[in-house]
């Protein structure tokens, strides 16, 4: 059986006008050579800190952005070159959960007419009746009062507000969701929440889902496969609970140990890193970590370390042998 | 005193309270307001004539009156037709960018002319008549509301409910309709008021001018125009009417200062 979902060095530029009469656009790559796949009923996570590039990636596959290079096969079917009808049968089959839960419902809209717009919009249940029943089926199962389908998005919660996000995007009988920080908008006492409910569901429904995340945490709890992604590039891909334990790259044991622990002792020692994220307008040569890995040497300027096996089950791109799996 | 009645909502329910009493005032005011009697010319204000006599003998008080009424009549209707060409220009505008540039650059042609300038050539071009006036009246306002409109929907294209809706696989239309419609009608609905504020003026001054709703429909404009000869001696054929103008704008635009401050998420979002 294929993937579901299959991405082959996805590239998704930005361009940023320059000031003045003759400035040119310059142009620079928020996504550079990321592929990966993902299997049917597959939770895979993907983290990364801010501007990372990660909320691009998964906007690439949705369509709201349009990428500039790299191929990204759904079922066997390449998503840039469908058109028309194909297109559209398409967009039911890959839904999205925002982050934002209050800007990402219509304000004006009930929540019932929220949840029934898939519906609507690809004809699934098509006499009122049973659009209506399917409504308060789904806003049962994600945990709303039964009456919330005549209220506005308003009155609930945040973390009411994620749920309807999640009905909605259930409402469209989804093979994949991309859930894009689903919960880092919300209180930690409703993070954990959300985050059952959405386990829950991939459970239910066999839904593969692209968990994206600046939690490491979150993704260990709820994904089996971890994407570890750095200014645009993928620098670690493996199992959640073997990269947990025992991370690959720099980067990524960079990124744990920032997490916060319940004891100092399980704190460990903390890897600050200097300086930040490189400008992405004027990259680094070579490993695009190595201006703030502290493992750098002399070859990592040389040339970008492809993505490569370094354990069974384990990729990571790194051009210092010394580094993998060091314990600081 | 004063200070209360300064207050603000007291003063947009005075203003409410001002328009439809100028709204209502011709089914009370009694007298026929085209009922011409000689004998009774130019007479000041009185018991009888509550705002005096204009040159026929015509009351006063029941021209004001069904004047307003017309007035305002004609104002709503003005910001009807101005709200309808208007939205859907800067609904398109704002939503599909291709065609941004050609309209924009339509509302800007029509925003660059005096509202006054392009009714009266509009009018001359059409001839005189009612249905002229607000058409004309429409569309040189339809810019005022085009680029609120626009702006708002530039600003909303990016929502996340509206991407939320576009990944969904939503029509333009669906969204448009659906998601950015009901979202900018605030929007729509303040600058509805400051049109209608403006259309009420300029209706007049095109009357004054004798370029706008035929003499003998009687609207404030009509009345001050008719009265020219005769103000010096009977200053209340002109300062009645002119001071039903004056409030009725000053009416609306309260109205529309306390809608924006009430009702405008959009644009608070945006600053």
């Amino acid at each position: 059986m294929t993937d579901l979902l299959s991405v082959e060095g996805l590239r998704k530029e930005f361009a940023i006008p320059q000031p003045g009469l003759f400035g040119t656009t310059v142009r620079f790559a928020a996504v550079d050579n990321v592929s990966f796949t993902i299997g049917r009923g597959e939770v895979l996570g993907l983290v990364g800190e801010s501007g990372s590039g990660k909320t691009t990636v998964g906007r690439c596959i949705v369509g709201l952005a349009r990428p500039e290079g790299g191929r990204m096969l759904f079922d066997g079917e390449d998503l840039a070159t469908l058109s028309g009808v194909a297109r559209h049968r398409v967009r039911r089959r890959i839904q999205i959960v925002f982050q934002d839960p209050f800007s990402s419902l219509n304000p004006r809209l009930r929540v019932g007419r929220t949840v029934a717009e898939p519906m609507v919009i690809h004809g699934l249940c098509v006499s009122r009746t049973e659009r209506r029943e399917r409504v308060r089926a789904l806003l049962a199962e994600v945990g709303l009062p039964p009456d919330a389908e005549h209220r506005f998005p308003h009155e609930f919660s945040g973390g009411q507000r994620q749920r309807i996000g999640i009905a909605r995007a259930l409402a469209a009988e989804p093979d994949l969701i991309i859930a894009d920080e689903p919960v880092s908008a919300l209180d930690v006492s409703v993070q954990a929440q959300v985050l059952n409910l959405l386990a829950e569901l991939q459970a239910r429904h066999a839904l593969s889902i692209l968990f994206i995340s600046h939690d490491l945490d979150v993704v260990r709890h709820l994904c089996d496969r971890v994407l570890v992604m750095y200014a645009g590039r993928l620098v670690e891909v493996g199992p959640s609970a073997d990269l947990v334990r025992h991370p690959a790259h720099p980067y990524t044991r960079a990124l744990l140990s920032a997490v916060p622990r319940r004891t100092t002792k399980a704190q460990g020692g903390r890897i600050v890193l200097s300086g930040e994220i490189p400008s992405p307008l004027a990259p680094p040569s070579g490993c695009i970590f190595r201006t703030r890995c502290p493992k750098a040497v002399a070859a990592c300027a040389e040339a970008v370390p492809p993505l490569a096996e370094v354990a069974a089950g384990r990729l990571a791109a790194c051009s210092n042998p010394a580094a993998l799996f060091a314990t600081d | 005193m004063i200070r209360d009645l300064l207050e603000r909502r007291k003063l947009v329910l005075l203003a409410i309270l001002l328009l439809a009493a100028m709204l209502a005032a011709s089914w009370f005011s009694g007298a026929d307001p085209q009922r011409i009697n000689i004998v009774q010319r130019l007479k000041p204000p009185s018991f009888v004539n509550l705002f005096g006599t204009d040159d026929f003998g015509r009351d006063v008080f029941a021209r004001v009156a069904h004047g307003a009424r017309m007035s305002l009549l004609i104002g709503l209707l003005v910001t009807i037709v101005a709200s309808l060409i208007g939205a859907a220009l800067g609904l398109l505008a704002g939503f599909f960018r291709r065609l941004d540039a050609a309209l924009s650059r339509v509302l800007d042609a029509l925003m660059s002319f005096p509202d006054i300038l392009l009714a009266i050539a509009l009018m001359a071009a059409f001839g005189p008549s009612l249905f002229n006036v607000v058409l004309a009246l429409g569309l040189a306002y339809s810019p005022r509301i085009g680029r609120v409109v626009r702006a708002g929907t530039l600003a909303l294209r990016q929502a996340p409910y509206i991407e939320a809706a576009t990944a969904m696989g939503a029509s333009s239309l669906r969204l448009l309709v659906v998601h950015v419609l009901p979202n900018v009608m605030p929007l729509l609905l303040v600058q509805g008021t400051f049109v209608f504020a403006f259309a009420l003026l300029t209706e007049s001054a095109l009357s004054f001018l004798g370029t706008g709703v035929p003499p003998e429909v009687p609207t404030l404009g009509n009345m001050i125009a008719s009265s020219q000869l005769y103000f010096r001696s009977a200053a209340w054929t002109m300062l009645f009417p002119g001071a039903a103008i004056a409030l009725a704008v000053l009416s609306l635009q309260v109205i529309g200062d306390w809608l924006r401050d009430t009702l405008d998420p959009i644009l608070r979002n945006v600053r």
